[in-house]
């Protein structure tokens, strides 16, 4: 069965994460489906036997040496977290439990 | 030297937010490595700049924090998405300003605004410490009111950086020294024809000067196709907003920036923080690129763009056969009216349609200021002239502007919204 554009985009959405609400999943989802029928020029290229750009540089990735070293402060890395608690990220529970 | 920070540059203790509400108050615990090694050449940081949230955007419109002005017509847009950087500049508020390019996003503000802008070749300056949104066209880069002052600050920024895996192991950037700089004999320039056919008739008449000119210093000029331009903006809004889909998964309200509850659970409080923090254009493009990259449409998407990357990529390799540099328009148009292009998304990538081949290239590119063109309400605004080098020969684009700026009037002129004579 087929998709509504609007109903890949709350898929889409729940899968990243956002929580829209109808006016703006709507408007988006007009958005979205305007930019990739645009975009469908690209399908009409011939890619067969092109290899990939994978990244940035054709280089290979640079490798430091794995030694120990010492890292940042854990009082200012936590510094910026909305729910710092001793050394820990306070967050939601997620499990349910009796106790 | 004073100088100013894209918000976009981690510095330490100051807040860093992106031009995003879901960054707001953040203030980074460390130094990018660019930052880093401005300080120790004795440059003061005086300040973090305007930008399009998260780096995207083409006219600096796209941010929680107002919209800045250009300081030729303060109707325009400074361009985007380090807008805030060259009116900086232009203003002549600090003598250097580093923004980051990952599509344009320095030569395109740095062509609107009159100065010049440099983006290195991909992995020639370290990306630790810019806040990510596309990690393989992601590249810091300056702004500068002369190709000297570029020089000076590749030279402090560019080179090796164990922090940055994609940051290659070479010194820093050197100047190139030739024994007579206002003579270009011998270079060969391709003229990038389909930069030149987007380019409005005034921008397309300022950069034909300044080819000119070009021509006069005895360099000799041969047109180039670059067939896949067409394909440039669309390959490069797949594979940027795939790259920033996944960067951006990390703003979540768990370990620092903005925090909405929600519903109470775990997955509601990322939902709510995201849908809360986000900008409009930030949520379109995390949906495309989610949707490009998710089961079913990967490979006739995102697979297809990055080998039309490839054929991008080799257009460059065939044209630096034959030629040094290319050079055209680096922006189709002069600066444009801040609200024109803001409901129109495609309108507004096309914006970047001369700068985004050389991204998914990882090549070199300056703009530098070539002339003025007339917009439609006759006032004359700058003009940026794009020189583009084959990758790691980020000085021979030096070289060229330095020779061009002693010979074009435009690097002199300055933006009359600050007192500059026109």
């Amino acid at each position: 069965m087929d998709e509504s554009p609007l109903e890949t985009l709350r898929r889409t959405a729940a899968l990243a994460r956002l929580r829209l609400d109808d006016a703006e999943a709507q408007g988006l989802s007009r958005d979205v489906a305007a930019i990739l029928a645009h975009f469908q020029a690209l399908a009409a290229l011939d890619v067969a036997g092109v290899v990939p750009t994978l990244g940035g540089t054709p280089l290979e990735d640079v490798k430091r040496a794995d030694e120990p070293r010492p890292c940042m402060r854990r009082d200012a890395l936590l510094a910026n977290a909305p729910d710092p608690r001793d050394a820990f990220l306070g967050v939601p529970k997620t499990l349910e439990t009796d106790a | 030297m004073p100088v100013a920070l894209k918000s976009n540059l981690c510095c330490a203790g100051v807040e860093t937010h992106c031009g995003s509400k879901l960054l707001a108050g953040y203030r980074p615990p460390y130094d990018a490595t660019c930052v880093e090694r401005l300080v120790a050449a004795g440059a003061v940081i005086v300040g973090m700049t305007h930008m399009d949230e998260f780096g995207m955007g083409s006219s600096s419109e796209n941010s929680a924090y107002g919209v800045p002005r250009n300081p030729w017509d303060d109707a325009r847009t400074p361009g985007g998405s380090s807008g805030g950087s060259a009116v900086a500049v232009a203003a002549g508020l600090v003598p250097l300003a580093l923004g980051s390019d990952t599509g344009g996003s320095v030569r395109q503000p740095a062509s609107l605004c009159g100065v010049y802008g440099l983006k290195p070749t991909y992995g020639r300056v370290s990306r630790y410490g810019l806040v990510a949104f596309a990690s393989s066209l992601d590249v810091v880069s300056p702004f500068a009111r002369s190709a000297r002052d570029l020089e000076l600050v590749l030279g402090v920024i560019s080179g090796a950086d164990e922090r940055d895996s994609t940051c290659q192991p070479l010194p820093p950037i050197e100047p190139e020294r030739p024994a007579e700089p206002r003579r270009l004999t011998g270079l060969r320039v391709g003229v990038a024809r389909p930069y030149v056919e987007a380019a409005a008739p005034g921008v397309r008449a300022a950069c034909d000067a300044a080819l000119a000119r070009l021509a006069q210093l005895g360099a000799e000029l041969v047109p180039v196709d670059l067939p896949h331009t067409e394909y440039a903006i669309p390959t490069y809004y797949v594979v940027a907003t795939a790259e920033a889909s996944s960067n951006l998964a990390r703003y979540d309200g768990v370990a620092y920036g903005r925090r909405v509850t929600g519903d109470g659970t775990l997955q509601g409080m990322f939902a709510a923080t995201r849908d809360a923090g986000f900008g409009a254009e930030v949520k379109r493009r995390i949906l495309l690129g989610t949707y490009v990259l998710s089961a079913g449409y990967h490979d006739a998407w995102y697979g297809r763009a990055q080998r039309v990357r490839t054929l991008v990529r080799e257009d460059f390799e065939r044209a630096f056969a034959e030629v040094d540099l290319v050079a055209g328009p680096t922006s189709p148009t002069v600066a444009f009216r801040l609200g024109e292009r803001a409901a129109d998304p495609i309108a507004m990538y096309r914006s970047d349609a001369c700068t985004v081949p050389t991204s998914l290239a990882g090549l070199p590119a300056l703009s530098l200021p070539a002339g003025f063109a007339a917009a439609e309400d006759g006032r004359e605004l700058p003009v940026g002239l794009q020189l583009v080098a084959p990758a790691l020969q980020d000085a021979r684009l030096m070289r060229v502007a330095r020779a061009l700026e002693d010979v074009l009037d435009a690097p002199a002129r300055r933006a009359p919204a600050f007192g500059g004579a026109r």
